[in-house]
């Protein structure tokens, strides 16, 4: 992942980098070896690497920088040749370092730990291969003695690795300078300390100590480590940069030749000290950050849910946590209760789990709960959260589905009851009539023989008798359940329909095939009696679902329709059909291809539909099954409305 | 023709033990099993009554009766029910049904139904060929002897018949003496009651 930005750099960047680098070399020429490039503090390296990692593409901008600068401020070397292989090769390094740069966002503030040690180390090593590579070439080229190659190999290398821990994070940050001037106008009066803090350590460091032994060096931590704890890490580099520019200027005037060198060695354990307090305070602030604001989203989502969330630490007592807890449980603010005032019947087995128990709320309700809990450590303790949800109106939902199922069951078998008086009535009524015609018929026959046998008559009377007491007792079988008629309401067709289907799906534990339904998008009202309608769809759907049983692919369809005054259930499956030998007599009385069935359903279902002027007829499918249709008469008043 | 009960049930059972019953008292019957076959026989000689069952396969008993009804037969018609329906039973009434039994049948009540239809019947069947036969007597006038028959029949005198014909009251008697004899008239008021049926027959 590349963390380099993705603009293109400006077209002034690379003439205004090259001008900078020359005066920044010239700048910093100070106590150099030899009258060579190598001084204890060389700020170019930093605006290099800065550069580069804005334009990699340029670094032949800095092959000229560094070529430039050496004639402008050191003028032609003996070995002129010398000088642009030695640039290139600095260049490259420079580049490769970039290259590796370029992956961390050190274009951000502040830097995170991780990214700071790893910006160090590159420019530990880029400074040191650097400093190889052009101390060595003075050395091979004869402009420095052998025996002096590590003195100039560690100045020079301190002077880069300075320049490059300060200054490039610093030149990265360039587009929001601003915005940090801003800040530090904020806290303008803390600044004003803090320079006069820092002026005071320069005083006693090069006034009242002696220079010579760096005494009191240490003091100049203060300042830094001051601005890492209150600006991190950009502050820090911003407080180192002015120590370095102070002890430079500051050594500078001294009348001896202080020992820059061993300053700046000093310089970088105060920059990576500094560094490493910068990234820490940083990280910790983001830390505190994000605690802060997951703290904040979790009193949210506290406070959003609709459940009672609780919390126990000993298991005995009770805390609410969120608002609904409050509500529900909380007598008066900040009063605790036992878990077994609250859940009578409750175990907190296990780490966590569910259950379904009733709670007891602050005014007495007992109602049925649903709770889940789960425990985490918290400190020494053991912390439970309860989280309680008020099911009351989801059972009572359920009891009433349950109440609606079975009085549909009820009202299906009165119905067959009805229906199969009603067939009995008729069937047995036949017989009972030729009975009672025959023994009309015997009576008078057997007049002739009434002087043989006198108790022949009043026999055939009483048989009589018998038989129209017979037919009496069917006929008020008949009335009983003949007696209720339908209670037709006005019903919305659709959902009249949809809340069939979703009723059988619930009490139909054999059910084989998925049910699909189509209805007309406007469907009008209907006038039915919705309990009637339920058994006529219930027997069909599921004489389809017996159908089904042994089917490949069981599929049901019921299609809902307006068709002139009435609307059309068809209902239809992909079974083997109804039996040609059946189908004249389908809606007969004890009519069934069942082994196991009565022959009611479609002779319930169709003496139901009629009473109150529907239908239900057998009709032509096309799933290759058997179809039927139940046709229920339109409201005519909602015709007039849509 | 002697009356017969035309019995029309699907129930062979009950076809048997009705002929029987009826036969005991010495009422003839003829059974079929449905409302076709007694559609194919029955011919408008046909005399007696019709005892149909309501619900049978093919023509119900109320359609039956319809068809009847609408070819112009008025045999009264008796119907059959395993259960007395109240809707079904106006609607069998106001299609003209003689009367309504349930079953099963009580025989006392069967034999009085079936003995009024039947009565019902010959009324009916005396009463229309005693029209057809004045009818036919009234063919057989000649135009005056019609106008005459008219004339009187409105009330008008012998006198004022002669004017109105432009006859002479002479005339006027032996016109109305010849149409009395071929009209079988004993009095004016038989007269009366002809001539009614002069202008139902214009």
């Amino acid at each position: 992942m590349s963390a380099a930005p993705a603009e293109r750099a400006p077209a002034w960047l690379a003439p205004a980098y090259l001008v900078a680098h020359i005066a920044c070399d010239a700048a910093s020429f100070v106590q150099p070896v030899l009258k060579l490039g190598i001084t204890p503090w060389s700020p170019q390296s930093g605006l290099m690497l800065a550069f580069l990692w804005r334009a990699p593409r340029s670094a032949a901008w800095v092959v000229a920088a560094l070529i430039c600068a050496e004639l402008i401020v050191r003028g032609l070397p003996r070995q002129p040749l010398a000088l642009p292989v030695q640039a290139i090769a600095v260049a490259l390094i420079y580049l490769a370092a970039t290259l590796k740069l370029r992956q961390l966002p050190l274009d951000r503030s502040p830097l995170k730990p991780r990214t700071a040690l790893r910006f160090v180390l590159v420019s530990t090593l880029t400074a040191l291969v650097a400093g190889i590579v052009v101390v060595g070439s003075y050395v091979v080229a004869g402009a420095l003695g052998a025996p002096q190659f590590l003195g100039a190999l560690s100045r020079y290398w301190v002077g880069d690795l300075n320049a490059m821990l300060m200054l490039t994070p610093l030149l990265l940050l360039a587009p929001r300078w601003r915005e940090g001037l801003r800040r530090a106008r904020a806290d303008a009066l803390e600044l004003a300390l803090l320079i006069a803090a820092t002026a005071a350590a320069f005083a006693v460091v090069f006034v009242i100590g002696n220079p010579e032994d760096l005494r009191f060096f240490y003091l100049l931590f203060v300042p830094a480590i001051w601005a890492a704890l209150r600006w991190e890490t950009t502050g820090l580099l911003i407080a180192a940069l002015v120590v370095q520019l102070g002890l430079i200027v500051g050594v500078q005037r001294l009348p001896s030749a202080a020992p820059l060198v061993d300053l700046q060695y000093l310089m970088v354990t105060l920059t990576l000290t500094g560094l490493a307090l910068g990234t820490v305070v940083a990280s910790r602030a983001e830390a505190v950050r994000l605690a802060n604001e997951r703290e904040a989203q979790q009193r949210a989502i506290m406070t959003a849910v609709p459940d009672a969330v609780l919390a126990t630490t000993d298991g005995t007592t009770l805390r609410s946590l969120n608002p609904a807890a409050s509500r529900l449980f909380d007598a008066s603010p900040g009063a605790t209760r036992s878990l077994a005032s609250v859940f009578p019947a409750l175990e907190l087995d296990g780490r966590d789990g569910r259950a379904l128990v009733v709670a007891r709320a602050a005014d007495g309700r007992e109602f049925p709960a649903e709770i889940a809990w789960a425990s985490h450590a918290s400190g020494a303790d053991t912390q439970t959260l309860i989280i309680v949800r008020d099911v009351t109106e989801r059972e009572r939902a359920q009891l009433q589905l349950r109440e609606r199922d079975a009085s549909l069951a009820r009202a299906s078998r009165a119905a067959v009851a009805g229906e199969l008086a009603t067939a009995l009535t008729h069937e047995l009524n036949q017989p009972m009539t030729a009975l009672v015609t025959y023994l009309r018929a015997a009576r008078i026959l057997a007049q002739g023989a009434a002087a043989q046998e006198p108790r022949l008559q009043p026999t055939l009377d009483k048989a009589g008798d018998e038989a129209r007491r017979a037919a009496a007792i069917l006929q008020r079988l008949r009335n009983f359940y003949g007696g209720g008629g339908p209670r037709r309401e006005r019903l919305g067709a659709r959902d009249l329909v949809a809340s069939a289907i979703e009723s059988q799906r619930r009490t139909a534990q054999r059910g084989v095939a998925e049910i699909s339904l189509v209805t007309e998008d406007a469907l009008p009202d209907v006038l039915v009696d919705r309990v009637h309608f339920e058994i006529a769809l219930f027997n069909l759907l599921s004489n389809a679902q017996d159908a089904l049983r042994e089917a490949a692919a069981p599929r049901i369809e019921v299609t809902a329709l307006r068709r002139e005054r009435q609307v059309v259930v068809r209902v239809e499956d992909n079974g083997p059909g109804i039996p040609a030998e059946v189908a004249g007599r389908a809606f007969e009385a004890f009519v069934t291809t069942k082994p196991d069935g009565m022959g009611m359903g479609l002779a319930v279902s169709r003496s139901l539909m009629r009473a109150q002027g529907g239908d239900l007829t057998i009709a032509r499918g096309r799933l290759g099954g058997a179809c039927f249709e139940i046709r229920l008469p339109v409201d005519t008043d909602s015709q007039e409305l849509r | 023709m002697e009356p017969t009960a035309f019995i029309v049930d699907d129930d062979a059972s009950i076809r048997d033990a009705l002929s029987l019953l009826l036969s005991l008292h010495g009422l003839r019957s003829q059974v079929f099993a449905n409302a076709e076959d007694f559609l194919a026989t029955h011919t408008p000689e046909s005399r007696g009554c019709l005892l149909t069952d309501l619900r049978m396969p093919g023509l119900s008993g109320l359609e039956l009766l319809a068809v009847l009804r609408e070819r112009g037969v008025t045999l009264p018609v008796v119907l059959l029910t395993a259960h007395g329906d109240v809707s079904t039973t106006r609607t069998a009434l106001r299609g003209g049904a003689f009367d309504f039994l349930e079953k099963p049948i009580d025989d006392g009540i069967l034999l009085d139904v079936l003995r009024n239809a039947i009565d019902e019947d010959a009324r009916k069947f005396t009463a229309r060929r005693d029209l057809d036969d004045r009818r036919a007597r009234i063919e057989r006038l000649t135009p005056r002897e019609r106008e005459v028959l008219e004339l009187l029949g409105r009330g008008l005198q012998n006198r004022e018949v002669a004017i109105e014909l432009a006859i002479s009251p002479r005339t006027v008697e032996v016109y109305k003496a010849r149409m009395m004899e071929k009209l079988g008239c004993a009095n004016l008021a038989d007269v009366v009651r002809m001539s009614q049926l002069l202008e139902s027959a214009d």
